[in-house]
């Protein structure tokens, strides 16, 4: 006979020896003792708790003559014969399998004959969650009112994928997950049983891996088992399931606790070259913290022997974290789970996870705040007249609160109330590079910008598709015979632009290719223009020369160019094409003043006003309004 | 095959091969094991000694001999009881584990052993995972089954509780960099190679035509622009990411490259800066700078939004959408936070 696997072995043979299933057993054994056997029962609940050896066990109980209080006798030729699978009226049927309707219908054709040797036919159907809709349904009449002497026992995992007539025809039994300390007890049984040391450590660690299932139970108890000869030890558990010991969880976790992410993340380092688990590590964190929570509401609530780790740690471990603290953790770490099942990478998460983690702090205003409050909601209705006191104190400290915000606001004053007007994308300052700029502007003449006009399109086939998109809301303002200023019309391209010297390049030689000679390409945002014009014109003392010499052009020029530019404009197309204003090209310098003054009724600049909204108006009352087109040129 | 399979497998896993003789030696084979660890742990290689162990006719200090006709038949992948099923394409469905199932109710065709080997366990689709419930639950005398899977977590729980969890072992970095370098892989890109897959074969398929290296430079070229926060790198998930994309695998490739490399400025931001730790190295200095640039919560934000990319391919959406998405969607973490 080949080796048997532990849990094949030691499959319960009697309702005793289910563990953790009081309830089920109980109830059924009475209904055996009582003589109250249904026709139909469902046994559902998670893996490894005992479901389909119940049905086994209950088949026996039913059919065995010399049956005590409910229990098999397992030593009648029936109960063996059905131990070993050989009897002929107790049929187990793989549904996943055979989950058609034509298994079915074979079923239902042969549940019509009387059993041969036992007293009952009993159909153990297994993993029944796996039947079509159309075998559940061909099922159905069967399962209401089958033949006497038919007993079908369904078995599933997963109750909520049967359908509602097959449920409302059974009756249902709700296995529960194996807590720790019973699966604890039933390896210590077996362990004792075969003769076999343990250290206890060992057992708590394989219970608490095996997440509620005897099955899982086992088999790791098996595997520690190959590992070493006859005996059980702690390490050998650990490596086999993958976990880390309590000692350096306990250190993982104070590293979150102080921050220190660059020592928690070489401690991750370390489980991970280990070879342990990921999905365990973080099963086992959650655990841990849990352990903590508890420790931290009453010591009494945790049995601090079953978690390996002594009193004063578990006092220096509550006292380091806050308990808002913890409950974001365990919400990370369930986030993280829940993520990780998809993934071949998990040291990725683990580490992103372990500086997620670092970065919790303690915030107690926001965070007591928001979570006081919900308690006395919920405590007003019991006790009213203390919870009512509670809450006006927490009254004032938020009246409190707020008015330290408030005055905090005033103190920081604009910056504060500037900020949620700043746009999300972040505004880098790129300074104007006034220092290319001036020379450009010093140079400037009318003719120039024109012919760089006219070249522009031309100089935009030279350029990637990238780069002319970038262009494409740009235009030049100013330009002097080796140079060219570019004003965009949004900030945020401007900055592309100015840090991009591909680009730069790339302009500067098509210009290259286009004229034949070196042209120098600067960039400025469109809204800082006119503005650094103005400053260019008072720092080179051109605004002085203004009001003396320049008044009379500065009023005749202008006029001659409102007055000429509305009826270009009124033929012409309006924006893009430079209304080139009919006075020979005045030196870009004066001209300025006249742009400035064309901004005059929108900004209301002061400085301007007098001298300046003199030909607009005189534009605007001679043509209308309608007619007159500012154009900033 | 350059070496012996037995001798591949004892090399790296010897542990779970001394574990295995021991167990063999005591006759405590369990009916089935599930073997998790990750492309090129050294799995099938595993699997593979296990069998020439159970059937070869002479075994000497419990090694196979390879020269009888057992060992030589498994070895030309010919024996009728070795039973293996793999995953076609992205599932193992249930009609190709069907022949299995057959194969289950019949006892071996010689001897009394009968081997079942499933890989990829984890690609298995519910049905076909739940129909071979009943059978590896309690199958009969001299039936063994081995699975293996990359990934435990997606294996159906039913079935993990009905076998015993040998995770392999993760070989050394330093093993793999010497064998890569043997190879003659250059050093940056062994480096990065390491982090995504343990594979030496697979490594040495990415690197055959060049691909490899450029995939780093373009990842790298893709994170020294979007970590500027500059909008070209936009521009350069079209031109230069997608044209490497040409299949799937080689999409899942980039998007692991992408993730790792956040991963790796993450850890500089976190004050790591040994070299062994770190997969990008070319790169360390522009990370630092960025540690300095944003803070550690942008820097987490970003890694976070580079972890649920590989799901989204999961679930087809469409590699340049990911990517591009990805991009915008660190641009403007990265420029938000800054304005505050």
């Amino acid at each position: 006979m080949s080796y048997q696997a532990l849990y094949r072995v030691w499959r319960p043979q009697r309702f005793d020896e289910l563990v953790g299933q009081q309830i089920v057993t109980q109830t059924l054994k009475n209904a055996i003792i009582t003589n109250q056997i249904s026709h139909a029962y469902l046994f559902a609940g998670p893996r490894g708790t005992g479901k389909t050896s119940a049905a086994k066990i209950f088949a026996k109980a039913v059919n065995c003559h010399h049956s005590k209080d409910g229990e098999p006798c397992n030593q009648c030729d029936i109960c063996q014969a059905i131990t070993k699978g050989q009897l002929n009226d107790v049929i187990e049927i793989d549904a996943a399998s055979n989950n058609g309707v034509e298994e079915i219908r074979d079923i239902r054709d042969k549940a019509k004959y009387a059993p041969t040797q036992a007293d009952y036919k009993v159909y153990i159907i297994d993993e029944v969650h796996m039947l079509s809709t159309g075998a559940f349904n061909a099922l159905l009449k069967t399962l209401e009112e089958p033949p006497a002497n038919v007993i079908f026992i369904l078995a599933t995992t997963e109750p909520h994928k049967i359908p509602l007539t097959i449920i409302s025809r059974v009756q249902r039994f709700d296995f529960r997950r194996i807590s720790a300390q019973d699966a604890f007890d039933r390896m210590k049984y077996i362990l004792d049983q075969k003769k076999v040391d343990y250290e206890e450590k060992a057992l708590w660690v394989i219970a608490n891996a095996a997440e509620g299932g005897m099955r899982d139970a086992l088999s790791i108890l098996d595997q520690v088992l190959s590992f070493s000869d006859n005996e059980v030890k702690l390490d050998d558990a650990l490596l086999v399931t993958g976990s880390v010991t309590k000692q350096l969880l306990k250190k993982y976790f104070l590293e979150l606790a102080h921050h220190e992410s660059a020592n928690a993340l070489d401690t991750m380092k370390d489980i991970l070259t280990e070879g342990k688990d990921g999905q365990r590590f973080i099963e086992d964190l959650i655990s841990f913290i849990r352990d903590v929570l508890l420790y931290q509401e009453s010591p009494d609530l945790i049995s601090v022997a079953a978690t390996g780790l002594k009193d004063e740690d578990f006092k220096s471990l509550s006292a380091a974290v806050s308990a808002t603290s913890l409950y974001r953790m365990i919400d990370e770490l369930n986030d993280i789970q829940e993520e990780m099942r998809f993934t071949t990478h998990p040291d990725v998460y683990l580490e992103v996870l372990t500086v997620k983690l670092c970065q919790i702090k303690d915030q107690p205003t926001p965070a007591d705040a928001q979570a006081v409050p919900q308690q006395d909601t919920t405590a007003q209705p019991a006790q009213p007249s203390p919870a009512a006191d509670a809450t006006i104190k927490q009254l004032q400290q938020e009246v409190q609160q707020l008015q330290q915000t408030v005055q905090q606001l005033k103190t920081s004053g604009g910056a504060v109330a500037k900020k949620p007007a700043q746009p999300r994308v972040k505004q880098r300052k790129v300074q104007v590079n006034l220092g290319q700029i001036y020379p450009v502007l010093g140079a400037a003449t009318r003719k120039d910008l024109v012919n760089i006009q006219n070249l522009w399109e031309d100089m935009l086939n030279h350029l990637t598709v990238p780069q002319r998109s970038l262009l494409h809301v740009s235009k030049p303002v100013a330009a002097s015979a080796t140079g060219v200023i570019v004003a965009f019309n949004y900030a945020f391209l401007f900055q592309e632009a100015t840090t991009d010297d591909n680009l730069i390049a790339a302009m500067e030689g098509a210009f290259q290719q286009l004229m034949g000679t070196e042209y120098k390409v600067v960039f400025v945002p469109k809204n800082k223009w006119p503005q650094i014009r103005q400053n260019y014109i008072k720092e080179h003392g051109l605004d002085r020369r203004k009001p003396a010499t320049g008044k009379t052009t500065a009023s005749a020029a202008p006029k001659s160019a409102a007055s000429q530019a509305p009826s270009q404009a009124t033929t012409a197309a309006p924006a893009s094409q430079p209304t080139v204003p009919a006075s020979p090209e005045p030196p870009l310098p004066e001209e300025p003043p006249v742009d400035g003054d064309d901004d005059g009724p929108a900004d209301n600049q002061p400085a301007h006003s007098a001298a300046s909204q003199d030909p607009v108006t005189a534009a605007k009352q001679l043509f209308g309004d309608d007619i007159v087109k500012i154009e900033d040129n | 095959m350059a070496e012996e399979p037995q001798e591949r497998a004892e090399r790296l896993q010897p542990r779970i091969v001394a574990r295995l003789k021991r167990i063999l030696d005591k006759h405590e084979l369990a009916h089935a094991y599930l073997f998790v660890g990750p492309d090129g742990s050294g799995k099938l290689e595993v699997a593979r000694w296990l069998a020439l162990r159970l059937f070869c006719l002479h075994p000497q200090d419990g090694e196979p001999d390879l020269t009888c006709a057992e060992c030589q038949r498994i070895l030309s992948g010919n024996h009728p009881d070795i039973v293996t099923a793999a995953a076609e394409g992205r599932q193992i469905k249930v009609d190709e584990i069907r022949h299995l199932k057959a194969e289950f109710t019949k006892s071996a065709m010689e001897g009394s052993q009968k081997l079942f080997i499933i890989q990829d366990a984890d690609k298995m689709t519910t049905g076909a995972a739940n129909s071979l419930l009943k059978f590896i639950e309690e199958p009969g005398p001299g039936v063994y089954i081995l699975m293996l899977t990359t990934n435990k977590s997606a294996v159906l729980p039913t079935i993990r509780s009905r076998t015993q969890v040998i995770e392999m072992q993760p070989l050394r970095r330093a093993d793999l960099l010497d064998q890569l370098a043997a190879l003659e892989i250059p050093k940056g890109q062994r480096l990065v190679a390491i982090g995504l897959t343990d594979s030496v074969q697979q490594v040495q398929e990415w690197c055959a035509d060049g691909w490899f290296a450029q995939a780093v430079t373009g990842v790298s070229q893709w994170f020294n622009s979007v970590s500027q926060g500059n909008m070209l790198a936009f521009v350069e998930v079209q031109t230069k990411l997608v044209k490497l994309a040409t299949d799937r695998d080689k999409q899942q490739v980039l998007l692991d490259l992408i993730t790792l490399i956040w991963r790796d400025a993450l850890l500089v931001a976190n004050g790591i800066s040994d070299p062994d730790r770190l997969h990008f190295v070319n790169e360390q200095g522009q990370m630092q700078a960025l540690a300095g640039q944003y803070s550690m919560a942008q820097l987490l934000t970003v890694s976070q939004l580079t972890l649920e990319i590989r799901h989204l391919l999961g679930q087809n959406v469409n590699f340049q959408n990911i990517v591009e998405q990805l991009t915008i969607r660190i641009v403007q973490t990265l420029r938000a936070v800054g304005a505050e």
